[in-house]
This record gives C-alpha cells, sequence and structure tokens, in this order.
C-alpha cells in the first residue's frame, strides 16, 4: 500500500516501444510513433473523409472541413500575402501537425507528441531552414536587407543589424521551445494535480476535501488546455507565416 | 525490471538524446504523409469545393452583368426600332403632303387655266356682241324709230327713217 | 459522486500492490486514471453547456449562409434573364409596332390626300362657277347695253323724224309725253 505520495509527472513523456523491447532505435516504433499516426488518421477523418460529399452547400463535416481549411488558408493570404499563397500546402502541413498532435494530447493516457522538444525543434528547424534558403532564392543578397533597418539612424544600424541577427537565430529555438514548453508544462501540472487525488486513500480526513479539489483543478486544466492547445498551435503557424513573409519581403 | 526501467527514466524524457533519430525519422515520415494527404487529398478536395462555390456565385453575377448588358442594347435597340418607326412614319406624312401640294398645284393651274380660257371665249363673246352691236342696233332702232313714228301718226319712210338712226347713230 | 464511490472501492482492493510500478490502471494511486475522471468530467460539462449543439448549429448557420449566397446569386441571374427575356420578346413585338405606326401614318396620309382632293374639288367648282357667272352676267351686260343704245338711238331718231314732220304743229309737249310713254313701254 502506497502511504505517501509519489510524483511522477515527467514520466507520461517517455519514448517508448510499443511492442516492446527497451531500446528505441531509429526505425523503432514507440507510443510516439502511434500518436504520430493516429494523427495521420484523425486528418484523413476530418479532411478528406469528412468532406468526401463535395457538397457546394456543404454539411456539417464537410463544413468543419472547410472552416479548419479556410482558416489557414485566410491565415496565409492574410498574414503572408496574395503572393505566399503558394506556400499555403506546407503551412496547412505544420498546422495540420501541430494541431492534431496538440489536441490527440488531450486524451488521457494518451502521448503528447508536441511536448518533445525533438519534434518541435525539428519542425522549427525545418521553418528555419526553408524560409531562410526562400529569402535567398528568392532575393539574393537584398534578403540581408532584413538586418539592416532603414528606418533606424544610420549610427544604431550597425548596431542593429547585430541584434537583428541573433534573434533571427532564435527564432527556431523560441518557435520550438514555446510549443513544446506549453503542451509540456500542462500536462506535467495535470499529473501533480493527479497525483493529489490519491489522499483521499492514504488520509481519508484530508483527502475528502484534497481529492475533489484535484479532480476539479484538473478539469479546469483541461478547459484551459484545450485552449493552449489551439492557440499554440495557431501560434507555431501564424509564426510560420511572419518568418515565410520576411523571406518573401524582407526590406523594413 | 524496476531498476532497469529506473535507471531508463530520465528526470526529463525531453533531454533523452538517445530518442532523438528515432523522434526525427518518424516526425520526417508524418510530415511527408501529411504533406502527401494535403497536396493530393485534401487541397484538391476543399479547396475545389470552395473554389466551385466561390465560382458558381461569381458566374452567375457574371452573367447576370451580360444579361444586363443584353437587356439594355436589346432595350436600346427596341428604342431605335420605335424611333425609326416614328421618323417613317413621319416621312410617309411629309411624303403624302408633298404629293398632295403638288396634286393641289396642278389641279389649282388646271383649273386657273379654264377658268382663263372661259373668260377668253367670254371676252371673244362679248366683244362679238359689241362687234354685231352697230349693225343689231341699226336695225332695232330703224324698227323701234319707225314704230315709234308711226304710233305718233308721223309718217315716216323706211328711208327717213334710216337716215335719222344713222344720224343718231353718228351723232 | 457514484463514479468517486466506486474509485474509492477500487482503490481500496487488497490487490492493489504495494509496489507503485505495480499500480493497477483503476486507481487513485494512479494519475492517469484520475485524468481520465477529470476528462470525462469536463466532457460531462461540455455536454451539459450544449457545446457540440452549439457548434452543430454554427456550422449549419454557415451553411446556410453558403445556401443563400448561392440562391441570391442564382435570383440575381434569373431575374436579369427575365429583364433581358421581356426586352425580347418587347423587341419581337417591335416590328409589328413599327408596322403599325407606318400604316397608320399611311393611311392617314391617304385620308387627308382624299380629304383635300375633295376640298380642292369643290373650291375648283366654286371658282369655275363664280367664273361662269361672271362671265354670263357680263355677255347680258354687254347686250343690254346694245339694246339700250339701240333704243335711245331709237327714240331720238325718231324724235327727230317727227320734229321734222311737226314743226308747224308746235306740239311738242304732247310728242315729248308720248315719246316718254313709248319709251317707257319699250323698257
Amino acid at each position: 500500500m502506497a502511504s505517501s505520495l509519489t510524483f511522477h509527472p515527467m514520466e507520461q513523456f517517455t519514448v517508448s516501444p510499443l511492442f516492446g523491447g527497451h531500446e528505441v532505435h531509429w526505425y523503432t516504433i514507440t507510443n510516439q510513433t502511434l500518436w504520430m499516426a493516429i494523427g495521420i488518421c484523425c486528418i484523413l477523418l476530418l479532411l478528406v473523409i469528412g468532406a468526401r460529399a463535395r457538397a457546394l452547400v456543404p454539411g456539417r463535416s464537410q463544413s468543419a472541413a472547410e472552416v479548419f481549411y479556410s482558416f489557414v488558408h485566410n491565415m496565409v493570404r492574410d498574414v503572408t500575402g496574395e503572393d505566399a499563397l503558394p506556400y499555403f500546402p506546407y503551412v496547412l502541413t505544420i498546422f495540420c501537425f501541430v494541431f492534431f498532435a496538440n489536441t490527440l494530447s488531450l486524451i488521457p493516457t494518451s502521448f503528447a507528441v508536441t511536448s518533445h522538444v525533438a519534434v518541435t525543434g525539428l519542425l522549427a528547424i525545418i521553418v528555419f531552414l526553408s524560409v531562410t534558403i526562400l529569402g535567398f532564392v528568392k532575393n539574393g543578397a537584398h534578403f540581408l536587407e532584413l538586418f539592416w533597418v532603414k528606418s533606424a539612424p544610420w549610427y544604431v544600424r550597425p548596431a542593429l543589424a547585430v541584434i537583428e541577427l541573433i534573434s533571427y537565430f532564435v527564432r527556431p529555438v523560441s518557435h520550438s521551445i514555446r510549443l513544446a514548453g506549453n503542451m509540456m508544462a500542462g500536462h506535467a501540472v495535470m499529473e501533480v494535480f493527479a497525483t493529489f487525488a490519491a489522499l483521499i486513500v492514504i488520509s481519508p480526513l484530508v483527502g475528502v476535501f484534497v481529492t475533489p479539489l484535484s479532480l476539479a483543478a484538473i478539469t479546469a486544466m483541461y478547459a484551459l488546455e484545450v485552449l493552449v492547445a489551439v492557440v499554440q498551435a495557431y501560434i507555431f503557424t501564424i509564426l510560420t507565416c511572419v518568418y515565410l513573409k520576411d523571406a518573401l519581403h524582407p526590406s523594413h | 525490471m524496476a531498476t532497469e526501467a529506473a535507471t531508463k527514466t530520465v528526470a526529463m524524457p525531453q533531454l533523452d538524446f538517445s530518442t532523438y533519430v528515432n523522434q526525427f525519422f518518424w516526425l520526417l515520415v508524418t510530415l511527408v504523409v501529411i504533406y502527401f494527404v494535403v497536396t493530393r487529398l485534401v487541397i484538391p478536395r476543399i479547396g475545389g469545393v470552395l473554389a466551385d462555390r466561390k465560382s458558381t456565385i461569381e458566374r452567375d453575377i457574371a452573367a447576370a452583368e451580360e444579361l444586363k448588358q443584353k437587356a439594355i442594347s436589346a432595350e436600346a435597340a427596341y428604342n431605335q426600332a420605335l424611333a425609326d418607326a416614328r421618323s417613317e412614319a413621319a416621312r410617309i406624312v411629309e411624303a403624302a403632303r408633298a404629293e398632295i401640294k403638288k396634286d393641289l398645284d396642278e389641279a389649282t393651274s388646271r383649273a386657273d387655266a379654264e377658268i382663263m380660257a372661259k373668260s377668253a371665249e367670254s371676252e371673244k363673246r362679248i366683244a362679238a356682241i359689241r362687234d354685231s352691236a352697230l349693225e343689231s342696233v341699226t336695225q332695232v332702232a330703224h324698227e323701234t324709230a319707225a314704230e315709234i313714228v308711226a304710233v305718233m301718226g308721223g309718217s315716216a319712210d323706211a328711208e327717213a327713217v334710216s337716215a335719222a338712226v344713222a344720224a343718231r347713230l353718228k351723232g | 459522486m457514484k463514479r468517486l464511490a466506486i474509485l474509492a472501492m477500487l482503490a481500496a482492493t487488497p490487490a492493489m500492490a504495494a509496489e507503485e510500478h505495480a499500480v493497477p490502471f483503476f486507481s487513485l494511486h494512479n494519475p492517469p486514471f484520475v485524468v481520465v475522471i477529470a476528462f470525462l468530467i469536463f466532457l460531462g460539462i461540455v455536454v451539459k453547456a450544449k457545446v457540440p449543439g452549439m457548434v452543430g448549429k454554427a456550422l449549419d448557420t454557415r451553411a446556410d449562409q453558403i445556401r443563400k449566397d448561392l440562391e441570391e446569386a442564382r435570383l440575381i441571374r434569373e431575374e436579369a434573364q427575365m429583364i433581358l427575356a421581356s426586352y425580347e420578346r418587347k423587341q419581337k413585338e417591335v416590328q409589328a409596332q413599327a408596322d403599325r405606326i407606318v400604316a397608320q401614318a399611311k393611311s392617314e396620309a391617304q385620308t387627308a390626300a382624299d380629304q383635300a382632293k375633295a376640298d380642292l374639288k369643290a373650291s375648283i367648282a366654286r371658282r369655275l362657277a363664280a367664273a361662269e357667272e361672271q362671265i354670263a352676267s357680263a355677255e347680258q351686260a354687254a347686250m343690254r347695253e346694245v339694246r339700250d343704245r339701240a333704243i335711245t338711238v331709237a327714240v331720238a331718231a325718231a324724235g327727230d323724224l317727227l320734229t321734222k314732220q311737226m314743226n308747224a304743229k308746235s306740239a311738242n309737249a304732247l310728242i315729248d309725253d308720248a315719246i316718254g310713254q313709248v319709251g317707257a313701254r319699250l323698257n
């Protein structure tokens, strides 16, 4: 009988092989792999099967798919401009991945894919590299004007250039840590709250107050986490759009 | 097993770099799959429907605009046809009036000529009357004078009467 | 609450392992299970708040809006089509209308011409009649003039003759009276 509370809030993030064994090779199918696959299935369900009617006047599922699609489409158009619409498929891919990874992680006992900096970091690096390369391909050396703030007085421009350059390279770090941190924190806090629920078993006198409180707190956290999951997906994508805009129109 | 699991459990699994390659690999696989789903299925489907809807509305509006233009030109043609008919009618009336005037003038001039001819003829007749006047005057005067003289109880032979009449005619 | 009671029972089962690594799933000692409970409560609240219904209604509203937009565009087109059709019909009728206008103008012109001709004929006839009358009276005047002159001459000649014959008789006054009588009778 456990007589004390033991906290393992980070255990849920452990990447472990799905089909036995302990070694995680590069090809091993892990719990993370499973939940990424479930994410793909959800994308298929909402955006492909849901929209299969292709009706001019949509039903509910098709309408939902259209709202989802238009949300990203409008984001790309409004934030980045009409000339960025060729990159819409990439942005939609990123949003689909982050959105479904975030929301699926809300299901208890699931795996929070986007709480891993390995995932968000690689995503951010992919965005960073493609945007940087695109910036140079589209603008050539003019892309460097991104770091040369013409609106500032000439004598502060070199200093600003250094700051801009640093902030440019910090982008993928903040981009990825923001998402992973948010997702990880929420889940960890929920797990901590959940641990307190055992108090009713250990000490009924204290537990009679603490256990319901813990459940209520987790329930409230759920409301918050739904918001966080959606908003973080949105922020990750909109930042991608902002970076894309810098690549297409570097001059300040 | 418990100890093994414990050693495997890092304080923060996120920083367990031994899983990174695996995570990178499956993330890339997932992204590629999503990319293909998005470009092959989602965008053609939903984008197609949205574009269809937009183009349906735009086509309707454009068709309405075109029809409106056609209606305007049809109205113009209609008005033009009416105006043409009216001016044609006016032309016919004008032509008819000219025709009537011509007829009138012709008839008037013919009547004038007729009147002129008649008056000329009458002039001739009057002249003839006047020409024959001397003879008839002489004759009538002769007869009348003779009768008067006879009534008055005078005796007058024809010769004397003729002489008297001739004298008066000259006088 | 009922669920909680069951949980408590489950948690109290003696089968529960002391070893934390062997904690069964359905136990309050197992945080993921607690999270499952909280998740179900959350879902219950969401359903109780009629969020799915609201979402469904929002989607239906969107569909209605789309249907309305499509319908509106279609109506605009049909209206334009109707206007055009009415103009085309009018255009078809316009030939007849134009023909009618022209025909009416023609018949009016014809009537006016006939009227004018009739008037002209009458006026010419009047003029001719007047002229003939004038001529006739002129001829009559001429004839009367001739006769008057003959009578004047005759009276004068008779007078001359009688004067010559009745110089001695000095009955001039009587003769003159008689002559006047004769003149009056002859006239």
